[in-house]
C-alpha cells in the first residue's frame, strides 16, 4: 500500500474529529508558539543590538575603572583602583598606534527646567572636543565644544534632540541658558536626533566641557561615584588591529600604575566585542527560559497525543481486525496511526508558528521591538512537532498493529 | 486441492480453563465447491473458519492452501493471502462507518496497491453486481441491513478472491433481506465461485451442496445436498 494512501486514511480521521484534534494539539502549539516567538523576537533584538554596538564602532577602545561584564562582579576590588588621569590620556595619546584620544566624565541629570517645562533623566557627559567625531554625532545647529572652551572651562553645553523637543518645542536654544544642578550654562549647539533602542531615549543627552564639569560637580553617591570616574576613549591609527591597540595601552597602564608582573589589571578595557559578549550571556539566559518552556510543553503535549491516540486505537479495535481481515499488514497499521499522531502534532505545529509570528508581529507594533523569524526556526518548529508526533506515537501505533485480527473483530 | 485440512487443533484459554475449540479437524475443499460448516454455537465452527481464512493459526496439524502450508508463511506472506485469497463477509457487516459503499469496497483493493482509478471502475461494476448502482456514495448509517451485507459481499469479491468466507451472513437480517443474500451466494456460487458459509440455521444450509457439521471441535457428519461429480465429498473421519 502506498504511503500517500496511508497519508489519506490518517487525513480522514483527522478530518471526521477535528475538535478533538485541535484539542489534543495544544499542548504542542503552546510549545511551538513559544519558540516561534521567542526566538523571533531574539533574532530581531540581536539585530538591533548589533547595530548599536557596530555604531560604537569596531575599532574603539573604552579605557575605564570598570571592566564590563555580566554576573559576579567584585564591586569592591573595582572601587580600590585607582582613578585615571588626564595625564594618562595625554601619555596613552602619544603611543605610534594611537590616533585620537576622548577622555570623558559621565553624569545622570534626573531633571532639567527652563521656564515651566521639564526633561527628565538626562544624560551628561564632560568631554573634549574631539568627542563629536568619536561618538559620532553631528550637530543640527551652531557648534560644539571647542578647544578653547575647554582650556577657558566655559560654562558652555551641546544638548541632544530630546531636551530641545522638551524644554524649547517652538523656540530656538541657542544662547538660552540651563540650570543644571544649580551652576548655568549657556547652549551653544544642538545634535541631530539619534532615534531610540530597545525603547530608550538616545537623545537624552548633554555635553559640557570636561574642564567645566571637573571645576562643576563633584562626584554623586553610589552609581554615581563610577560614571564620575574618568573614561578614556582610544582611537587606534588606520590599519592598526584593536588586539594590537589594547596590548601597547595595557602595558603603558601596568607601567603607570607600576603593577608587577603577576598582578592583575587594576583598569579595564572595554571594546564592542565586550558588549557583544555581555549581550550573548543576557540572550543565553533566555534561551534557556525558552528551551524549558518549550520542552514542557512539548511533553505535555506529547503525552495528550499519545493518550488521544491509545483512545483512537481502543474505540478503532474493530476496524483494525477489519483491516487486518482485508489485507492490511502491520506496518500497514503502524503507518495508518504514526501518520495520524505525527499529522496532530504537525497541526499543532503549523498553528504554533503561526500565532508566535502573530505574537513576535502584535510585541512588534507594540514595543518598537524588531521581530524576524528566519526559515530556521520554522523549520525547528515543523521538526519538533514532527519528532513529537513520531516519539509519542510509536506506542499506540504498535499495539494497534500487533492487534491479533479475531480479537479485534469481536470486540464491542 | 484448494483447501486441505490435516489433524488441526485449536485451543483457547479462557482465563484459567482451556478451550478445546478444534479437536483434530481434517477436512478438504475443492475449487468451486459451496459448502456449509454447521454446529451449535460452541462447537468450533467459527474458529474453523478464522483458521481457513489465515486470520487464526493452528496449534498443532497442517493447513495447506493451493498445496501451500501456511505454516511456513510470514505475517506479511498472510495478510497478502487474506487480500487476495479470501474475501470474509461478517454477521454484522464490518463495514467503516465514516465510508462510504464505494470506498469500502475499495479498501482491499487499496491493500493490494491498485491504483486508484482501476479500483473505482472495479467497485463501481461490482457494486452494480449486488444490485446497489444508486447507493454508491451512502454510508452504512444510510443503508438497509440487506444493503450493508451486499456492500460487504462486493467488497468480499474486490481482488477476485479463491474462496469466500461467510460467517452467518445473515444473522442480522430480517427472512426478506437473507433470501436476497442467499440468491446472491447461490447466483456466485453458480459462477464457479468457492464460498464457504458459517451457519447454524438449516435453511441457510440447504443452499449449499455439501454440509459440514461440528461438534465439540470436530467433523461429526458430512452430507451432500446435491450429488454432483465435480465435487467428490471427502470420506467421513
Amino acid at each position: 500500500m502506498h504511503y500517500w494512501e496511508i497519508l489519506k486514511l490518517a487525513f480522514g480521521t483527522f478530518r471526521a474529529n477535528r475538535l478533538r484534534s485541535f484539542l489534543t494539539t495544544l499542548g504542542i502549539v503552546i510549545g511551538v508558539m513559544t519558540v516561534i516567538a521567542i526566538v523571533s523576537l531574539i533574532q530581531g533584538m540581536n539585530y538591533e543590538v548589533e547595530k548599536q554596538i557596530s555604531s560604537l564602532g569596531s575599532n574603539v577602545i573604552y579605557l575605564q575603572k570598570v571592566t564590563w561584564g555580566v554576573g559576579r562582579i567584585d564591586w569592591e576590588e573595582i572601587s580600590k583602583r585607582p582613578e585615571l588621569t588626564l595625564e594618562d590620556a595625554l601619555a596613552i595619546s602619544r603611543l605610534p598606534v594611537v590616533a585620537q584620544v576622548a577622555p570623558l566624565r559621565n553624569r545622570t541629570v534626573a531633571r532639567l527646567n527652563y521656564r515651566n517645562r521639564k526633561a527628565t533623566n538626562i544624560e551628561m557627559a564632560g568631554v573634549t572636543p574631539v568627542y563629536s567625531t568619536v561618538g559620532n554625532y553631528l550637530l543640527e545647529t551652531g557648534r560644539f565644544i571647542s578647544a578653547d572652551d575647554s582650556m577657558r572651562k566655559r560654562s558652555v553645553c551641546v544638548i541632544g534632540a530630546y531636551i530641545v523637543d522638551n524644554l524649547f518645542p517652538d523656540e530656538d536654544p541657542l544662547g538660552k541658558q540651563l540650570i543644571i544642578e544649580g551652576k548655568t550654562f549657556t547652549i551653544i549647539g544642538t545634535l541631530v536626533r539619534k532615534g531610540s533602542f530597545l525603547g530608550q531615549s538616545q537623545d537624552n543627552v548633554l555635553f559640557i566641557p570636561l574642564s567645566a564639569f571637573e571645576k562643576s560637580f563633584s562626584p554623586q553617591k553610589g552609581w554615581g561615584e563610577l560614571t564620575h570616574a574618568l573614561s578614556i576613549i582610544i582611537v587606534p591609527k588606520k590599519g592598526v588591529s584593536v588586539e594590537k591597540a589594547i596590548d601597547q595601552v595595557r602595558e603603558l597602564m601596568r607601567r603607570r600604575h607600576g603593577l608587577g608582573y603577576d598582578a592583575p589589571d587594576d583598569f579595564g578595557i572595554n571594546t564592542q566585542e565586550t558588549l557583544r559578549q555581555i549581550y550573548q550571556n543576557i540572550t543565553r539566559v533566555a534561551y534557556i527560559v525558552m528551551i524549558a518552556v518549550a520542552a514542557i510543553s512539548l511533553l505535555v503535549g506529547g503525552i495528550g497525543i499519545m493518550n488521544i491516540m491509545l483512545v483512537a486505537v481502543a474505540e478503532r479495535t474493530r476496524e483494525i481486525g477489519l483491516r487486518k481481515a482485508l489485507g492490511a499488514t502491520t506496518a500497514d497499521i503502524l503507518y495508518q496511526f504514526l501518520f495520524e499522531s505525527i499529522l496532530l502534532a504537525l497541526t499543532g505545529g503549523a498553528i504554533g508558528i503561526t500565532l508566535g509570528l502573530g505574537i513576535a508581529k502584535i510585541v512588534e507594533l507594540t514595543a518598537h521591538l524588531r521581530a524576524a523569524a528566519p526559515l530556521w526556526t520554522i523549520m525547528l518548529g515543523f521538526g519538533f512537532s514532527a519528532l513529537v508526533g513520531i516519539f509519542f506515537g510509536i506506542y499506540p501505533a504498535s499495539r494497534a498493529a500487533r492487534l491479533d485480527p479475531i480479537q479485534a473483530l469481536r470486540y464491542e | 486441492m484448494l483447501i486441505e485440512l490435516h489433524e488441526v487443533v485449536k485451543t483457547y484459554s479462557l482465563g484459567k480453563t482451556e478451550v478445546r475449540a478444534l479437536n483434530g479437524v481434517n477436512l478438504e475443499i475443492d475449487t468451486g465447491e459451496y459448502v456449509a460448516l454447521m454446529g451449535p454455537s460452541g462447537s468450533g465452527k467459527s474458529t474453523l473458519m478464522h483458521i481457513l481464512g489465515c486470520l487464526d493459526t493452528p496449534d498443532t496439524g497442517q493447513y495447506l492452501f493451493n498445496g501451500q502450508d501456511t505454516a511456513r508463511l510470514n505475517d506479511r506472506q498472510l495478510a497478502r493471502l487474506r487480500n487476495r485469497a479470501f474475501g470474509f463477509v461478517f454477521q454484522n457487516f464490518n463495514l467503516l462507518p465514516r465510508l462510504s459503499a464505494l470506498a469500502q469496497v475499495e479498501l482491499p483493493m487499496l491493500y493490494a496497491g491498485i491504483n486508484r482509478r482501476d479500483r473505482i471502475k472495479r467497485a463501481n461494476e461490482l457494486l452494480n453486481l449486488v444490485g446497489l448502482k444508486d447507493r454508491l456514495h451512502h454510508r452504512p448509517n444510510e443503508l438497509s441491513g440487506g444493503e450493508m451485507q451486499r456492500v460487504a459481499i462486493a467488497r468480499a469479491l474486490a481482488n477476485e478472491p479463491r474462496v469466500i468466507l461467510a460467517d452467518e451472513p445473515t444473522g442480522n437480517l430480517d427472512s426478506r433481506s437473507g433470501a436476497e443474500i442467499m440468491s446472491l451466494f447461490d447466483r456466485l456460487a453458480g459462477q464457479g465461485r468457492t464460498i464457504i458459509i458459517v451457519t447454524h440455521d438449516p435453511a441457510i444450509a440447504e443452499h449449499t451442496r455439501r454440509i459440514i457439521r461440528l461438534r465439540d471441535g470436530q467433523i461429526i457428519h458430512e452430507q451432500t445436498v446435491q450429488s454432483l461429480p465435480a465435487n467428490p465429498v471427502s470420506p467421513p473421519h
